[in-house]
C-alpha cells in the first residue's frame, strides 16, 4: 500500500467514476464537498474507457499527476 | 488496488450491502486492508441532493461520517498489518475423512457446495468411474473460471470436474458433455446483482447417444441426461471458482431458478433450418455446445398468428439490453417457413430490425448506461450512433449476430419462449470424448 500524507492541502486527487449507472452523479457531488469544505484540495474527474476493463492510460495518469485516489461507486 | 502499488493512496468507496465482497475481494487479491468507505444502497436513481445527503451523511458500516473515512483513508500512516499481505493456499485435501452419509450430506451443504439438494456423495469408486467417460487424464487442467470480472481466477482439473458430475448424478458417457462445459470458462453462477446464470444446448450425434431429450419437456426436469448435465454445470461452477456464497462470491438480488439447471438439446431432426452448431461453423456431424450467458427474462408466445409481427416486436424491445435466444416447437419453425423465413438468418435479421426502442428508452437503462455508453463515448459503433441519436429517434437495440435461435419441442403446441441471453461460445464435445 502506498504511503499516506499527512494532510490533502494542496493536493490533486483523482475521482475515478467506475463507470455504474450514477456513479457520476456521485462524484461530481463529491468535487463540490471538497470546493465548500476543503478548497486547498484540487479534485479532477476521470473515467476509464469501459467497465470492468482495466484502463492502464488511466491509471498512468492518475499515478503521473495525482496525490490520491477515490474510486467509486462499487454497486 | 492497482494504484496503491504505483504509490497513490486510495479508498474504493461502495454500497454496504457489498461490504462483504468488497472485502472479500480485498482479501483474496492479498491487500486485505485496502481502504473502502461505504454509502447505503442504493445509487441508481438518486438525485444530485440525495447522493449530497449521503456524502454528508454516514458511513453505514461504521457508524461515523463518511468524509471522515474517506479523508482518514487517504491520510492516516499506515501501520505493520497494512503493510503485510497475504498468500493463500488454494490447494484443497483431495480426500475428506469418512463418515456417514447424513453427516456428509450435512458437511457438504455447510461449506456451500451444494444446491441445497441431496448429492451424490463423491466416493473414489465413483469418480474413477465418471473419469472412465474421457480420454483426458484426471490430473489435465480444464480450464479456469472466476464469480465475476474483478475477482481471483480459480483453475481445475479434469478430476475436479468429474467430482461435481458424480455430486449431479451424472453418468460417464455424459461426462464430455460436462467436460466441454467446464472448458468454456464461462460460469454458471455469475455474481451479477441481476441474477444471471447460464443455458447450455446440445447439438450432434451424442444427443441421441446419451438420450438426451429434445422433445416434449426438453427445457424442464424431464430427462436425466438433460438435468445432470445442467445440474453439474451449476455445481462446478460454483465449486471451481471459489464459491457461489450470498454476500460472499454471490451477490444476484433476485436470484434464478434456472441456475439448478439449464440444459436441452436441440430438435434437429424436426426443425426445418441449419442446427446451431452448424451456423457457429461446425459440420453438422460434430458434437457440440453452446453457452448462453443471462437468462435474466423469459418471454413467451405462440403462433405465429394474424398480429406476429406486433406482439414480437413488443417482446424483442422489453428485453433490455441482453439479445433474445428465441427456442421455438417444431410447429412454430414450420409456420414462420411457411411466411417466407425460410432461413434461420431470415427470421434473426427480420428480429434485429424490429427490435427498437426511442433513444430516450433505451439509453435510459441501468446496464445500457454502465456497459454501453463507455463504448459510445469513445465512439465505438454501433453505440455511438445510438448515442448521438434525437431522444425521440428510434434506434435498433441488436445486431443480427446477437441474436440466436435454437428449434427444441416435442409438437405438441405451437410455443416460442424468448430468453435474454447473450451467446458465449460453442465448445467441441468430441475433443473431450
Amino acid at each position: 500500500m502506498a504511503q499516506r500524507p499527512e494532510s490533502l492541502d494542496g493536493k490533486t486527487l483523482y475521482l475515478v467514476d467506475c463507470l455504474f449507472d450514477n456513479s457520476e452523479n456521485f462524484m461530481r457531488e463529491l468535487a463540490e464537498w471538497f470546493g465548500k469544505n476543503l478548497p486547498s484540495v484540487r479534485t479532477r474527474l476521470i473515467q476509464p474507457r469501459q467497465s470492468w476493463v482495466d484502463d492502464a492510460d488511466m491509471r498512468a495518469k492518475v499515478a503521473r499527476e495525482g496525490d490520491g485516489a477515490i474510486l467509486g461507486v462499487g454497486l | 488496488m492497482l494504484l496503491e502499488e504505483a504509490g497513490i493512496p486510495s479508498v474504493a468507496v461502495h454500497t454496504d450491502v457489498f461490504a462483504g465482497v468488497a472485502r472479500a475481494t480485498a482479501t483474496a487479491n492479498g491487500i486485505p486492508r485496502t481502504r473502502q468507505a461505504f454509502v447505503p444502497q442504493p445509487v441508481v436513481d438518486l438525485s444530485r441532493a440525495e447522493l449530497r445527503a449521503y456524502i454528508e451523511g454516514n458511513d453505514p458500516t461504521s457508524g461515523r461520517p463518511f468524509m471522515r473515512e474517506v479523508i482518514e483513508a487517504l491520510t492516516c500512516p499506515l501501520d505493520a498489518d497494512d503493510l503485510t499481505g497475504l498468500s493463500f493456499d488454494r490447494s484443497t485435501p483431495r480426500l475428506l475423512a469418512p463418515d456417514g452419509e447424513a453427516n456428509l450430506q450435512r458437511l457438504f451443504i455447510e461449506n456451500h457446495w451444494t444446491d441445497y439438494l441431496p448429492i451424490v456423495l463423491p466416493t473414489e469408486e465413483r469418480v474413477a468411474a465418471m473419469l472412465k467417460g474421457t480420454s483426458h487424464p484426471p490430473d489435465e487442467i480444464v480450464g479456469r473460471m472466476r464469480p465475476t470480472s474483478f475477482r481471483e481466477f480459480w483453475e481445475y482439473t479434469v478430476e475436479k470436474v468429474a467430482v461435481n458430475a458424480v455430486m449431479a448424478g451424472a453418468r460417464p458417457e455424459y461426462f464430455p458433455v460436462i467436460l466441454a462445459l467446464a472448458a468454456s470458462g464461462s460460469t454458471a453462477k455469475s455474481s451479477s446483482t441481476t441474477s444471471m446464470t447460464n443455458m447450455a444446448v446440445v447439438n450432434g450425434p451424442i444427443r441421441h447417444e446419451i438420450g438426451m431429450n429434445c422433445g416434449i419437456g426438453a427445457l424442464g426436469p424431464y430427462n436425466h441426461a438433460n438435468v445432470t448435465i445442467g445440474r453439474a454445470y451449476a455445481l462446478f461452477s460454483q465449486n471451481l471458482q471459489g464459491g457461489s456464497v450470498p454476500g460472499e462470491t454471490y451477490m444476484g438480488t433476485l436470484g434464478n431458478g434456472l441456475a439448478y439447471s439449464a440444459c436441452f438439446a436441440e430438435n434437429e431432426e424436426k426443425s426445418p433450418w441449419e442446427p446451431l452448431h452448424v451456423g457457429k461453423g461446425l459440420p453438422a456431424g460434430e458434437s457440440a455446445v453452446s453457452v448462453f450467458f443471462g437468462l435474466r427474462y423469459v418471454q413467451e408466445g405462440y403462433g405465429p398468428r394474424e398480429t406476429w409481427q406486433e406482439k414480437m416486436r413488443r417482446c424483442l424491445s422489453s428485453g433490455a439490453h441482453f439479445p433474445p435466444l428465441l427456442v421455438m416447437d417444431p410447429i412454430v419453425a414450420r409456420l414462420f417457413v411457411e411466411r417466407g423465413m425460410t432461413t434461420k438468418e431470415r427470421l434473426i435479421d427480420w428480429c434485429a430490425a424490429n427490435a427498437r426502442l426511442p433513444a430516450r428508452e433505451y439509453w435510459d437503462d441501468q446496464w445500457v448506461q454502465t456497459l454501453l455508453r463507455p463504448l459510445a463515448v469513445a465512439g465505438v459503433e454501433p453505440y455511438a450512433s445510438r448515442l448521438k441519436a434525437a431522444p425521440d429517434e428510434i434506434v435498433q437495440m441488436f445486431e443480427p449476430k446477437e441474436i440466436n435461435l435454437v428449434v427444441a419441442g416435442g409438437g405438441a403446441q405451437g410455443a416460442w419462449k424468448m430468453f435474454g441471453a447473450r451467446y458465449e461460445r460453442t465448445i467441441s464435445i468430441d475433443a473431450w470424448r
